[in-house]
């Protein structure tokens, strides 16, 4: 019986050695094969290509994550210099209590620079606005902004329509305005500038019942081209409809915050 | 004869297809250890510059664990936050943690964008966390943009010499979209890289394509040229982030060209 596990573990180990000289044989012909064909010779160099590529791979990966920070394992034991006992564990919670202390103060901080007055923002880029109040949304819509041309008149004199991005407040209130048209408003349209007081400078009731200065001859106002409102195509104000205009004028008072992006 | 000739010619054309991928190979092999190499270097400074400092500071770094580490990026992140607040423009932030981009403007938010997928340099995982800490504690300045649109989308029009020759403005084309793809350069070595993350057609994101391609290629350059020259190559740390090109075009239209930028990870 036992001599015939023998001979069986003897046959098995055989067929094995056999099957697996069969195997290297395979191999061995289809490499040749391949080194004797263009595809299979372009197919090898990938290979030893890919293998490169892997090894080096694997170096890297091992140069980076494999190899411990040497400083920082010293710096955690301490490097004899404070060994980690229960003192080292005092410090650590002193250290975090503190922390999580002043963690506290500039999260107070960092609320207090959200106005608890309504404010508005005004997206340039999207030609939208949004009033707030802290963090409530109170209204969303459509407005125009600047569009961003460059007028270049005929003395190489040149003006950028384009709405000032950054923060301004809201100076005055104004009902009923009337547009006191600048110089670029009559060299757009090729008429020679008149002077300061002429009556062609006044235009009545193009700029909505309300507008609210902003500094610089910047204004938040009404608009005729109603259809334009979420395009970039003002000199510099912001349009709105009629309703978000008396919303907008009702719900922020002078000294309001405007955000424009 | 003829046969022999034909076996020359053969042979000659095997040894170019040879010679060629030994070039090939070579110049693979040479750039995969430049890289090697730059990120070696890279780590060994950023600890050097933002970590080890003398062996007093070695003392006080023994007290922080990763809990504390922890509490210390998010007190970095809240100050640089309320540092940039002081400034009168438009600032960044990136929160990776909360996967939120945000514009903000003398400490209240005027813009939130959700982050749609990000990625960062391993090197922000496996160099010392303190020393990443100390990095990220002071909020980066952009020393410069580029990107596949323009900054200030500027028209230039000629004033009409009299009434006649007057056009009327004609309302803007908005369906004319541009690929957003573009980076910040901070002065801290960090690279933000936004790109939008709308599906669209291999011909559309061509541009995006060739912007992240000319991106990479000049910057394992810049590594292998720096190494040749004896030189330590540059501290880079990319942050990649997809958002929607809607909100990538927003914050790259709102940003200043000195733009500050926190990030929190």
């Amino acid at each position: 019986m036992k001599d015939q596990n023998k001979l069986d573990i003897i046959n098995a180990k055989s067929h094995f050695q056999n099957a697996g000289k069969f195997a290297f044989k395979e191999f061995n012909n289809y490499y040749t094969q391949l080194k004797h064909n263009k595809l299979g010779i372009i197919f090898l160099w990938i290979w030893y290509i890919v293998r490169i590529i892997l090894t080096i791979l694997i170096f890297s990966f091992l140069m980076i994550e494999g190899v411990p920070n040497i400083s920082e394992i010293q710096v955690l034991t301490g490097s004899g210099k404070i060994s980690p006992d229960k003192t080292l564990a005092k410090e650590q919670d002193k250290l975090k209590e503190s922390l999580t202390k002043d963690l506290a103060q500039l999260e107070k901080r960092m609320n207090t620079f959200t106005p608890i007055y309504p404010y508005i923002i005004i997206n340039t880029t999207e030609n939208k606005f949004y009033v707030f109040k802290g963090s409530k949304l109170l209204k969303e819509g459509k407005c125009s902004t600047g569009s961003y041309i460059n007028l270049i008149g005929d003395n190489k004199k040149s003006w950028i329509f384009k709405t000032p991005r950054g923060e301004r407040k809201i100076l005055r209130k104004i009902t009923s305005p009337v547009w006191k048209k600048p110089d670029w408003a009559f060299i757009e349209e090729g008429i020679p500038v008149p002077s300061m007081s002429h009556s062609s400078r006044f235009e009545y009731n193009v700029l909505g019942d309300y507008a609210l200065a902003l500094g610089d001859g910047y204004l938040i106002h009404g608009t005729i081209y109603k259809r334009q409102l979420g395009m970039p195509v003002t000199h510099g104000c912001v349009r709105l409809n009629d309703d978000d205009l008396e919303f907008v004028y009702k719900n922020l008072t002078v000294g309001s915050r405007v955000f424009i992006y | 004869m003829y046969e022999n000739k034909d076996i020359q010619v053969k042979k000659r054309k095997r040894s170019w297809y040879r010679y060629f991928l030994y070039f090939l190979l070579l110049i693979l092999v040479f750039f995969s250890i430049t890289e090697v190499i730059t990120l070696i270097f890279q780590k060994k400074a950023i600890s050097l510059q933002y970590g080890q400092g003398e062996q007093s500071r070695k003392i006080e770094r023994a007290l922080y664990s990763q809990e504390t580490i922890e509490l210390l990026r998010k007190k970095s992140y809240l100050s640089g936050r309320i540092d940039m607040a002081k400034s009168d423009s438009i600032t960044l932030v990136v929160s990776l943690v909360d996967s939120v981009i945000r514009l903000e403007l003398k400490g209240v938010i005027i813009h939130r964008a959700p982050i749609l997928k990000y990625s960062k340099n391993r090197l922000f995982e496996s160099s010392d966390q303190f020393a990443i800490s100390n990095l990220l504690s002071v909020p980066g300045k952009v020393t410069s943009f580029e990107g596949t649109l323009p900054k200030e989308p500027m028209m230039i029009k000629i004033a009409p010499k009299d009434t006649s020759d007057a056009i009327p403005d004609i309302a803007p084309d908005t369906s004319k979209v541009e690929p957003v793809y573009y980076r910040l350069n901070l002065d801290n070595g960090i690279i933000i890289n936004i790109s939008e993350d709308n599906p669209k057609s291999y011909i559309a994101n061509m541009p995006g394509f060739i912007f992240n391609t000319n991106e990479k290629i000049s910057q394992i350059w810049d590594n292998a040229s720096s190494l040749l020259r004896g030189k330590r190559p540059k501290n880079i740390l990319y942050i990649r982030l997809k958002v929607d090109a809607r909100d990538g075009r927003i914050i790259y239209r709102a940003l200043p060209y000195k733009a500050r930028v926190t990030v929190r990870m």
